[in-house]
């Protein structure tokens, strides 16, 4: 049975999110995982092409006008050529070996993100619509499906839902509803539309998210980076926390930073 | 197996750290029908105490503010050298306590009966209530779990001395840790070292190297006050956070870690 990773990522003038796709394939060999495909817009530079077994490039690309290019999300059951599919966003790092025998569900969603210190986030500031609507509060960051009839019917239900965000927002979203489409609020509507997504106490793969309001601090500043000393020699650590999982970065320029040290631990290997 | 109690107390120009000891030792053969060894670096013969042990070298000391309620006075400060708890207990199993701890009932004796090899508090709760002290939670905002170092149950056991040996070398290198660990104060703080030692052993992540001590750990600061202290009853006067205004507290049977040694010193 085919297992791997599949990364979308597409640039807009800001950011370099094909380069973040790298460097999460990156990570993810260099802690023993295998197999990652890189869906994307335009060919992406050889350099970056070698880390990946497959790089799809979207036909009918539905983010072409859209800043934060996440249209396409609902394709991710037919793009992917694995049985097996862990779906990651760019900006993670994958720090260990992921074993897809531990998914208990045919299409498992993150719901327990974790602070780096490995505790509970404080999830109301960013969460508002999903606590006073009462939708399903799961994580797109890293979710899994297996090939199956459940799985094939929530990204079925997810492409409706995401080509008509507007009025789903109307009828499933109304109280604090977002600007925007997002992938974690039409996805979170669609598992209620599918009997998916039901609550789960713990995460089978700890899903650390860097969210500068999330990490359960008294003050905060603008950046994570600017409050929390970070390291990297065999393992990340953040506030001497030893970083285990999908590390959730966030701060873009976080990538430029850490990139240089695994293309060194690529090299070694 | 040997059981005890290890009690640190060295005097300074105001604090009679001995004198506190020395209840405690009471206290701990009444509640918990524990024998007491002393550490000093007075040279006395009590009875009260199973063990004197006299270490009498002169340590790089601190100083630090002391409230007695109403003003700060400076003075030395002798905290160091809480690791040597490992090596000097005369006991198999050995419960370390501040000296300012005032025994009131016996669940300090659940220690014994622990799966654990050692025990911390992780969690203190204030008498005052309403004051906000949530830098006992974590060490600093971004930082690791705060542990007490003010009550400690430990068996002799390898992973116990490793941690003591740890405790040990943060405390000869506190300089680096402080800064890796983002902590302000200069000040060398045991807590401070204890829960590094912590984290560094649970693998730089939560874990679950030590457990939590049996019963509550309830504390007064050192600007409260201590008005009686009879059998198990404790007459407090609390400050009230933000006012000149001091509340009165009575206790029955419970454990509380007075911090006002003055105060503490005056009705012993």
């Amino acid at each position: 049975m085919s297992k791997g990773f599949l990364i979308f990522a597409q640039n807009n003038d800001i950011d370099d999110y094909v380069k973040q796709a790298y460097l999460c394939a990156l990570s993810g060999h260099a802690s023993g995982n295998k197999y990652f495909t890189l869906v994307t817009d335009v060919e992406p530079p050889k350099e970056y092409k070698s880390v990946f077994d497959n790089v799809i490039v979207l036909e009918n690309d539905e983010s072409k006008d859209a800043d934060w290019k996440i249209e396409n999300r609902w394709k991710a059951y037919d793009l992917s050529p694995y049985e097996h599919t862990v779906v990651l966003d760019s900006d993670t790092l994958i720090l260990n070996k992921i074993d897809f025998t531990a998914f208990d569900e045919d299409v498992y969603f993150t719901q327990n993100p974790i602070t780096y210190r490995g505790e509970d986030i404080n999830a109301t500031y960013y969460r508002k619509a999903f606590f006073l609507n009462h939708l399903p509060n799961i994580y797109m960051g890293m979710y899994y499906f297996r090939k199956c009839d459940s799985a094939r019917h929530f990204f079925e239900m997810l492409q409706i839902v995401m080509q008509n965000w507007r009025e789903f927002y109307k009828v499933f979203c109304f109280e604090a509803m977002p600007k925007h489409v997002s992938v974690d609020v039409c996805a979170s509507i669609a598992c209620l539309l599918v009997d998916l997504g039901h609550k789960r106490k713990y995460d089978v793969v700890p899903f650390v998210h860097m969210k500068l309001h999330a990490q359960n601090w008294k003050q905060t500043n603008e950046f994570w980076q600017q409050k929390v000393q970070w390291y990297m020699k065999d393992r990340l650590k953040i506030g001497n926390f030893t970083q285990n999982g999908i590390f959730h970065y966030t701060e873009k320029n976080f990538a430029d930073k850490i990139l240089e040290r695994y293309q060194n631990v690529l090299v070694q290997v | 197996m040997s059981k005890g109690v290890l009690v640190f107390a060295r005097n300074n120009e105001s604090i009679d750290y001995v004198k506190q000891a020395r209840n405690l030792a009471l206290r701990a053969r009444e509640y918990l029908d524990l024998p007491t060894t002393l550490v000093t670096d007075v040279d006395i013969n009590d009875p009260v105490f199973h063990k004197i042990i006299v270490e009498d070298e002169v340590y790089k000391y601190t100083t630090k503010g002391y409230n007695n309620g109403q003003a700060v006075t400076t003075l030395t400060f002798k905290n160091s050298h809480r690791s040597m708890c490992y090596d000097l207990s005369p006991y198999d199993e050995t419960i370390v306590l501040d000296s300012d701890i005032l025994i009131c009932e016996d669940s300090f004796k659940d220690c014994f009966s622990s799966k654990k090899d050692l025990l911390l508090f992780r969690n203190a709760y204030d008498l005052g209530q309403t004051r906000d002290y949530s830098e006992f939670d974590k060490m600093t905002d971004t930082s690791v779990n705060f542990y007490w170092a003010t009550c400690i149950f430990f068996r002799k056991t390898q992973e116990n001395k490793i941690f003591f040996e740890l405790i040990k070398h943060i405390e000869e290198n506190y300089e680096h840790y402080r800064m890796l660990y983002n902590i302000k104060s200069q000040t060398f703080r045991n807590d401070f070292a204890f829960s590094i030692a912590v984290h560094i052993l649970n693998g730089h992540q939560q874990g679950d190297f030590v457990g939590e001590m049996p019963g509550k750990l309830f504390f007064t600061t050192d600007k409260d006050i201590v008005l009686e202290y009879n059998n198990d009853s404790i007459l407090f006067l609390l400050e009230q956070q933000n006012t000149s205004n001091m509340i009165p507290l009575r206790t029955k049977g419970i454990t509380v870690h007075a911090m006002n040694k003055f105060s503490l010193e005056e009705v012993l």
